[in-house]
């Protein structure tokens, strides 16, 4: 079979990954995922690479977002937060702990994009219910636990959010 | 999978977008929010030479939701979660928001736009009957001239529009469903997946009686299409639960021959569209209309 190999000029791009610049020269196919991986954002899980299982979430310029379904391009200039920003001062983020205490993680494959999912809904939604959270992670498969203590863990974690107890 | 080489544009301006257009021509794809074109090409499905990202630098200009006389001006880059959340699209042109909650899910809702949805025009996408029942106006630009589209005019065939190889959409003009009935039901294996038959049913009522009626299928066919004879069979008529019964199923009847494949054969989306059409008639007659 003959392929066809086009040259292109790698392009470079401005990031702000969990609040640290960079300025990088990528091709521009090159995926948001592979990069975030590259830079040592390892939460960023490659799962189906498909746009499917959703564990590759990231919140870009504060919107959820699958970072396989996009190219670094188009990111240039952007806000990226990924669970590596969550924690603070090496303490766990409200979510995560509802997350450990609510045995919430099986294998944790599905969880980084469990976690930015869930932070992007509750800091949008005030009204969370189990349905709400349910639709909400219908991007994010879990093939372990049922998703039964994912759901609980995150209402508790909006119930933390409303005690105050969140950034 | 990764997908092959191209070039990469992110224009400032429309006309920027325009000349780029002109310049590469069918070697061009448009970017929008790329829900559904990031996935084909990397799945190699298509190799465009030069990508136009136009979400990056024009989604500022091109996403809004704006009242206009009668009717809702909406920015071709508005996202799926911009129309499901919007408070004017609620109460002026709710069966938009219906259609946006099915799709993908919330990280698509996220960044997948209407007007990117509207120009791939894959057969199962959400908005299609709803845009056609509502028979909105698609503004589009090209390299001298603006030009409206109707929807009804807009999707010629499974994943091919009217839109001209150097025309951009701009703007979706819907009108306010003042006093009208609606009803919008859709069937798909699973959350998120695509739908494998939608109904849209737009009613005129006084009480029960019906003065006039549009019924669109979607996901069935390539492209969306209306039940005239039973909106015709409708329109006169003082619905119960019988008239319903006989309106499904001469949408039954009608319905061009229903694609099949693998995820459902013909008669299966023939069957689903009568149940569908009754299940959006009691929707649209159970009381929840537009303003």
């Amino acid at each position: 079979m003959h392929w066809e190999v086009k040259k292109v000029n790698k392009m470079r791009i401005k990031l702000i990954v969990n609040e640290k610049e960079y300025e990088i020269e990528v091709e521009p196919r090159k995926l948001l995922a592979d990069l975030l991986r590259e830079l040592g954002y390892t939460s960023v899980h490659i799962g189906c690479e498909d746009g499917k299982c959703g564990a590759c979430t990231v919140i870009l310029d504060g919107y959820a977002v699958k970072s396989c379904q996009l190219f670094a391009v188009q990111a240039n200039n952007s806000k990226i937060l990924t669970v590596e920003g969550l924690t603070k001062n090496e303490e766990l983020h409200p979510l995560q702990k509802a997350f450990n205490d609510n045995f919430a993680i099986q294998c944790g494959y599905c969880t980084p994009g469990m976690l930015m999912t869930s932070y992007d809904l509750l800091s949008k939604t005030d009204k969370i219910d189990e349905e709400v959270v349910r639709k909400a992670i219908t991007g994010n498969l879990c093939r372990c636990t049922g998703y039964v203590n994912i759901v609980k863990a995150i209402l508790n974690a909006a119930e933390r959010k409303k005690g105050g107890e969140w950034w | 999978m990764r997908p092959a080489n191209f070039e990469y544009f992110a224009p400032q301006t429309i006309n920027e977008t325009l000349s780029l257009l002109e310049k590469y021509g069918e070697d061009a794809k448009v970017l929008a929010g790329g829900q559904s074109l990031v996935p084909m090409m990397k799945m190699r499905l298509i190799k465009p030479k030069y990508i136009i990202d136009i979400y990056k630098n024009l989604k500022k200009d091109l996403s809004y939701i704006k009242e206009e006389y009668d009717r809702l001006s909406i920015g071709a880059l508005t996202t799926h979660y911009e129309i499901l959340t919007s408070k004017l699209i609620r109460a002026k042109c709710p069966i938009l928001a219906k259609a946006a909650e099915h799709i993908g899910d919330y990280q698509v809702r996220n960044r997948g736009t209407i007007g990117g949805s509207l120009c791939h025009a894959d057969p199962a996408a959400h908005y299609l009957p709803a845009i056609v029942a509502l028979n909105a106006e698609l503004l589009v630009k090209g390299p001298n001239k603006e030009r409206i589209i109707k929807a009804t005019e807009f999707f010629k065939d499974m994943m091919t529009t009217a839109l001209g190889p150097n025309e951009i959409l701009i703007e979706i003009r819907v009108p306010k469903l003042n006093g009208y009935a609606w009803g919008y039901e859709v069937i798909q294996r699973r959350s998120g997946d695509f739908a494998l038959c939608i109904s849209a049913v737009l009613l005129k009522l006084r009480d029960k009686f019906c003065e006039s009626a549009k019924i669109i299928i979607g996901g069935a066919t390539p492209i969306p299409v209306e039940m005239k004879n039973t909106e015709k069979f409708l329109e006169g008529k003082t619905l119960d639960e019988k008239i319903i019964d006989e309106a499904s199923m001469k949408v039954y009847e009608e319905l061009p021959k229903p694609m099949s494949d693998i995820k459902a054969t013909a008669d299966y989306r023939r069957e689903m569209a009568k149940v569908l059409t009754k299940r959006a008639l009691i929707y649209a007659l159970g009381g929840e209309k537009g303003e």
